[in-house]
């Protein structure tokens, strides 16, 4: 209880910062905000390009370092996604997932009213997750240990249904219902089937956009203002306890990643149009612009953190794009078809990423291996 | 055309009790679903729209009037209505007929087969329940059929393909009858319109003698022909106010036509009387059905806007041929598009859970030349009001078009009310 109580009073303390404010002007400019990043606490690396103020942030130019994709031969619609030494494959109608490595397969299905919602990998554990279609009871949660092929289940705490996943190592982040029907975040240890659950959402308000790596764990909570809620991006502390980053304009955020020196995180400066988001990263207590991409698509994996752009102009394609530890913004990906494209949000299975990209000239499905 | 009678204006007294109503944030799903089946018991009864309607005639409705939006200009002639020839009629009853076949129909894959019927009507097929389409009765069949019924878990009100073979095995033979009469008379008396639709936006060459045949839609043949180059950059109808959110898990259909209505009668009616209208179920709402009532109690039926509405099959379109759609719809016509996408996360990545097949209002376009090809619409679904694990966004969208064209050709019907 005293996490909880903590957690809702740091909660309600982010908040505050939003409540009252009015829907944000699609015309308005980020603000200035608080000067350094919440979460960078080692000294800067000298050897590393700086950042500048959050309210005059250094542009991020892009260079081009495509990386080594190769075809999944899946259709672009499938749920798929590729690790280091296994590979994971739904069926068309989520109703099962086939996972398979040299000489070790297994399977898990969705069974009778329920559908396959996740499907996460990591180094050493895949993780897959079975949806009641009904959304009244709990999901159901499958683990395999990719060492041994060995199936089990992560029973405690029970599963909300639907919400945000992350997967990082062995570590599994979830949503759960705690006392009086609080929305939690649990999280559960898979090597010894611990799980616990941890801070909760304050009354009102719950969260999102849950992404982990080894550089912490990210999510996006939310009141419940309207038309549009006020959104506040967050990195969890060691207890466990989300703490908002300090550099979005308020209410206005979006994605959110740790990275070895700070975070990224997107903010949508016009709520009418929610898709287009403007990313930025915190390195060090310096700040810089990444410029446009997609709402709901970062995602960590091995050392950086990507995200989508979609195509910039009629002769430009769909990009993914990634922020290195070296603090250089790279693209990573560009989709055949130019103007009328755009690429899904990409699956990171233990350092190998799985992206879908659609357009006019052809879909594709690819992967690619991060380190 | 003969102006056709309009049906008195008709008050829905009763009101269900938390329509419109301000709902807790976090509302469970166990709780939806008793709700959702306590309406369903009072309202699922397929309600008339009025007088015309129930003799499978297309009238506009009383409740249609001259009002036009704040945003709407004085918009060129489109086509009206045709006329049911003797050829026509005699089409609608050999399909009809066939219908008898779903009484002995065992299994899903005889089920879908007996549903989905076709008539030809002057060279175009129109087949129930999915609308004008160059496909043939057995790949529609096999969409019911071999198609996922659905990969999402989290439903907004589209009928999905197990609704659609519910509702054809579920109906009466008397009342299977009026209703499929009713949609073929609909669409015979729109194959003029559809065949201008498909010459001007398609380049499919009218028939010999069509102008002849259809004088309610030749009048228009030449009114614009460039479309793309000769449109403005932006255009947009509706008023944001009219712009909701459902308020009911499965009312996606009833909250985008409470849109479209709101826009035509320049009043608002609940959503609860457009899904009487409607016939929403907790199984959702089909397509036909909103286009049914868009043509039965809106304007935008009528020679000034659209003409009468139909269900095209668009997965034959490319995406340019879409975008004009949308823009002859949004800036000729000044109507709204029923929008039919898939409301996958691929397509919408904001959205936390897949979700099913869904209706929008399609608005407005924005051709953002230096830019890919923007959509406005109205987005009936708020995640936030059913689940915590989403926070609330704004009713009104603009996005890159291609993504919501890539999303109605993700539906399994493919198709779009226009």
């Amino acid at each position: 209880m005293l996490v909880r109580t903590t957690a809702g009073l740091a909660l309600l303390l982010a908040l505050a910062g939003c409540a009252g404010g009015d829907e944000p002007d699609p015309g308005d400019e980020p603000g200035d905000g608080p000067s350094r990043a919440a979460t960078s606490t080692d000294e800067p690396t000298t050897d590393l390009p700086s950042g500048g103020t959050v309210g005059d942030p250094a542009v991020a130019e892009p260079v081009t370092a495509v990386l080594q994709w190769q075809d999944t031969g899946v259709p672009a619609d499938v749920r798929y996604v590729k690790g280091p030494r296994w590979e994971a494959l739904a069926d068309p109608g989520n109703t099962r997932v086939d996972l398979q490595a040299d000489g070790m397969a297994a399977s898990v299905v969705a069974g009778r009213g329920r559908t396959i919602s996740e499907v996460l990998m990591s180094e050493d554990w895949a993780v897959v997750v079975r949806q009641d279609k009904a959304e009244t009871a709990p999901s159901e949660v499958a683990v395999v240990d990719l060492a041994s092929g060995a199936k089990g289940t992560v029973t405690t705490p029970p599963a909300a249904s639907g919400g945000s996943w992350a997967l990082t190592a062995g570590d599994l982040h979830y949503p759960t219902y705690g006392d009086g029907g609080a929305y939690c975040l649990a999280t559960a240890a898979l090597a010894d089937s611990n799980g616990e659950d941890g801070w909760c959402a304050p009354d009102r308000s719950g969260f999102s956009g849950l992404t982990a790596s080894e550089h912490g764990v990210g999510l996006m909570t939310f009141d419940d203002a309207r038309p549009v809620a006020c959104r506040t991006v967050n990195l969890l502390d060691a207890g466990g306890v989300p703490q908002p980053l300090e550099g979005p304009t308020d209410c206005t955020a979006w994605d959110v990643a740790a990275t070895a020196d700070g975070a990224v995180w997107s903010e949508v400066p016009k709520p009418r149009r929610q898709e287009e988001a403007r990313f930025h990263a915190a390195a060090d207590g310096t700040y810089f612009d990444l410029g446009p991409g997609t709402t709901g698509t970062a995602v960590p994996c091995g050392d950086s953190v990507f995200f989508v752009r979609d195509p910039q102009g009629p002769d430009e394609p769909a990009r993914l794009m990634r922020w290195t530890p070296e603090r250089t913004l790279e693209v990573a990906y560009e989709s055949p078809s130019t103007g009328n494209a755009f690429l899904g949000e990409p699956a990171c299975g233990g350092g190998v990423l799985t992206l879908a990209s659609y357009g006019e000239e052809g879909d594709e499905h690819v992967w690619a291996s991060v380190s | 055309m003969p102006a056709l009678p309009r049906p008195t204006l008709r008050r829905v007294a009763h009101r269900i009790a938390d329509e419109d109503a301000s709902r807790p944030l976090w509302r469970h799903p166990a709780t939806i679903a008793a709700a959702a089946l306590a309406l369903t018991l009072g309202a699922v009864p397929l309600l008339p729209d009025g007088g015309a309607d129930d003799r499978g005639e297309i009238a506009p409705s009383a409740e249609s009037t001259a009002e036009s939006t704040a945003e709407s200009t004085a918009a060129p002639a489109a086509v009206g209505s045709g006329e049911v020839t003797r050829a026509m009629r005699a089409e609608i009853d050999r399909v009809v007929a066939e219908g008898a076949a779903l009484d002995r129909a065992q299994g899903r894959p005889a089920l879908a087969r007996a549903s989905v019927r076709c008539a030809t009507f002057e060279g175009q097929r129109y087949c129930l329940g999915f609308g004008w389409t160059n496909q043939s009765e057995e790949a529609l069949a096999a969409r019911l059929t071999t198609r996922p019924t659905s990969r999402a878990t989290e439903r907004t009100g589209d009928l999905d393909a197990d609704g659609l073979l519910a509702r054809a095995e579920s109906r009466t033979s008397t009342a299977r009858t009026a209703a499929e009469r009713a949609e073929l008379t609909m669409a015979a008396r729109s194959v003029g319109k559809v065949w201008m639709l498909r010459h001007e936006i398609q380049g499919v060459p009218l028939p010999e003698g069509f102008a002849a045949r259809h004088p309610e839609v030749t009048a228009r043949t030449d009114a614009r022909g460039g479309f793309g180059e000769s449109y403005p950059e932006r255009s947009k109808i509706l008023s944001s106010k009219v712009a909701q959110a459902q308020n009911n898990t499965y009312w996606c259909g009833p909250t985008a036509m409470q849109a479209i209505g709101w826009g035509s009668q320049g009043r608002r009616k609940n959503q609860s009387y457009w899904a009487r209208r409607l016939g929403t179920t907790t199984a959702g709402t089909a397509i036909t059905d909103v286009v049914r009532v868009v043509n039965n109690k809106t304007d935008y039926d009528e020679p000034t806007h659209a003409g009468p509405y139909v269900v095209v099959d668009i997965s034959d379109f490319t995406f340019k041929q879409w975008y004009r759609m949308v823009m002859r719809h949004v800036h000729d016509y000044q109507a709204p598009v029923v929008l039919h996408p898939s409301l996958l996360k691929q397509y919408y990545p904001y959205l936390d859970d897949d979700a099913s097949g869904h209706f929008q209002v399609g608005r407005g376009f924005d051709r953002n030349p230096g830019g890919n090809p923007q959509l406005g619409y109205f987005e009936p679904w708020d995640q936030s009001r059913f689940d915590p694990s989403e926070p609330a966004i704004g009713r009104v969208q603009w996005r890159n078009a291609y993504r919501s064209f890539r999303a109605n050709l993700a539906h399994f019907q493919h198709n779009i009310g226009v």
